[in-house]
């Protein structure tokens, strides 16, 4: 558990002893330092200042440069040896020839000059740091604790024993190292709806469906084969923009062009093979954008835009289409307990849920197509008319915990009510349960039971499938 | 050259320490400064979560501390620690 730090004005009144006073930090601070293992700088409980010293020194070439260009002993013998001074001599530049280097910023006569500028930034960022890591490194479930955790780097001041910091007995569980899983710059999913979401997104991926595709031989009375393929395979490329309006905190977008297939086709003997009524191929694009306003935060507004054209593989019919999709992504406000439902976002319920982690999923939708081809079936083109549709899809994904196999159940339902078209109001009911072989969640083996009205071609649908399936 | 003063008070580290810490209390069961925001950390952010949870960081540090350009913080972020999240997010504290 973390230390008890409220957010508001008043609890700033946790004041840290950093090492100095931060000017100017740079941009990208590129160091954040754990402390070692305590195999590595304890010794009888306690921590060693001077292992912890050349330890720390060593994570960053800079700082170790430093330590060893910048030699000369202190006049102040407190501040001896060198391990020591580094860290807290407030005159460790001064007639310190090793801190002298070519200041890029600084020029007399055409040439650089040599000062002390980048030896103090050096410091700077050392002591800093260390500040930092002793703040969060030591405390209730950590390796290490201190009484006086604000002490900055002039825990360095003393012996071993003047601000001890104790080496916490226990044994801390190694997270089990993760597979690297398949990493493609295309997205392969079960429907085009979760194209947006990215593989390298680690939680939401899990909850993501995958594509799927089942193979099933019947030969009891002649021989009946069926394939059935569902999936979307999209490519995302970055929309990026410079500026972005004064009222938003953050606005990015994506376009994710794809192709996409649910096919369940049949072979009897002797006969010819035939597609299932819901059966169609589709090629589109994803158009997603993602905005937070700055008076409304922790709720990323995700936005997606699909241009669609929709051949069904039964009655020969066409669809041009456009699905608009708005989801909420919300993050807990401070103060708020961890496991308080999110919207989108996953979190962990905690309770008999354990470690496993629940997305709530919630969008509205809106979809308008045009038949440009009514088809090929008469008893179907009467029905074919142009739709508008609008509607929300509601439900959950439970994840077990993941560092190994694990398994995802998702149940949505999607219901919409027709404006204008054939159907007047629709419903789909999809539930599936997916088992990964490994943490990578790429590969499964899938069951899954939809049953209602296809959304894309509001075909009727019950369908039980049980195969091979893969996301990434 | 001005020596450098070894002991001050940088309220402005305390207050990003207070908000990450605070908003990951209310975000993520048993976290610890070794977790990696986009990975280990229980319920771990996304590109999609991260920017929220950026904006909630920006909305405690307000109205003392401005929190500039959350979209170049994202993708660093998550493939940070929560220690150097919090680095990273100081460095783009205003």
């Amino acid at each position: 558990m973390a230390r008890p730090l409220d957010c508001g004005v008043d609890a700033v009144k946790f004041r840290i002893v950093v090492a100095l006073i931060v000017t100017m930090v740079p941009g990208q601070l590129a160091f954040a330092q754990s402390f070692p293992s305590q195999s590595d700088i304890c010794e009888n409980g306690i921590v060693v200042k001077e292992k912890l010293a050349k330890a720390f020194l060593k994570a960053d070439a800079t700082w170790e440069g430093l330590y060893i260009d910048a030699d000369a002993p202190s006049p102040d013998a407190r501040y001896r040896p060198q391990w020591r001074r580094i860290y807290t001599d407030p005159n460790f530049c001064a007639n310190n020839p090793g801190c002298l280097a070519k200041n890029p910023d600084k020029r007399a006569n055409g040439k650089e000059v040599l000062d002390t500028t980048i030896a103090e930034k050096t410091l700077r960022t050392l002591r800093l740091s260390f500040a930092a890591a002793l703040q969060t490194q030591t405390g209730p479930g950590r390796q290490y604790s201190i009484a006086n955790f604000q002490v900055g780097s002039d825990y360095f001041l003393g012996d071993n024993n003047v601000n001890r910091m104790a080496c916490v007995s226990g044994q801390w569980p190694q997270a089990a190292k993760p597979s690297p899983g398949i990493s493609l710059p295309i997205r392969l999913r079960s429907s085009t709806d979760e194209l947006y979401i990215d593989s390298a997104d680690k939680a939401a991926f899990k909850g993501a469906k995958p594509a799927k595709i089942t193979y099933t031989s019947d030969n009891s009375a002649g021989r009946t084969q069926t394939v059935t393929l569902i999936g979307a395979l999209g490519y995302p490329i970055p929309l990026r923009f410079e500026t972005i309006p004064t009222n938003l905190d953050y606005f990015t977008g994506e376009l994710v062009p794809y192709v996409a297939a649910n096919q369940t086709i049949t072979k009897k003997q002797s006969m010819p093979s035939s597609s299932s009524a819901s059966s169609y191929t589709a090629a589109g694009a994803v158009l997603d954008s993602h905005t937070i306003f700055s008076a409304m935060p922790g709720v990323n507004n995700v936005l997606s835009a699909t241009p669609q054209y929709l051949w069904n593989s039964h009655d020969r019919s066409e669809i041009a289409s456009v699905k608009a999709i708005y989801a909420p992504w919300t993050v807990n406000a401070a103060g708020m307990p961890p496991s308080s439902p999110k919207i989108n976002t996953p979190f962990e319920p905690g309770g008999i849920l354990g470690d496993s982690t629940l997305q709530l999923f919630f969008d509205l939708r809106y979809d308008l197509g045009y038949y440009t081809d009514r088809g090929d079936n008469p008893t179907t083109v009467a029905q074919h008319n142009s739709f508008s549709r609008g509607g929300t899809k509601v439900g959950f994904a439970l994840v077990t915990p993941g560092t190994g196999p694990h398994s995802t159940l998702s149940i949505t339902e999607t219901m919409l009510y027709g404006f204008t078209g054939q159907v007047r109001q629709l419903y789909l009911f999809a539930s599936e349960w997916d088992y990964y072989f490994d943490s990578t969640s790429n590969l499964a083996l899938t069951v899954s039971y939809n049953v209602g009205r296809d959304e894309d071609t509001a075909e009727k649908v019950q369908l039980w499938t049980v195969g091979l399936a893969a996301k990434f | 050259v001005a020596p450098i003063r070894a002991r001050v008070v940088d309220p402005k580290f305390s207050a990003v320490v207070a908000c990450v810490n605070g908003l990951l209390d209310s975000n993520n069961h048993g976290w610890t400064d070794e977790n990696v925001m986009g990975g280990d950390l229980p319920a771990a952010y996304t590109s999609i979560t991260m920017p929220g949870f950026l904006s909630r960081v920006k909305q405690c540090l307000s109205p003392h501390y401005t929190l500039n350009d959350i979209a170049s913080l994202v993708t660093p972020c998550l493939a940070a620690t929560v220690a150097k999240a919090r680095l990273l997010i100081y460095g783009k504290t205003a």
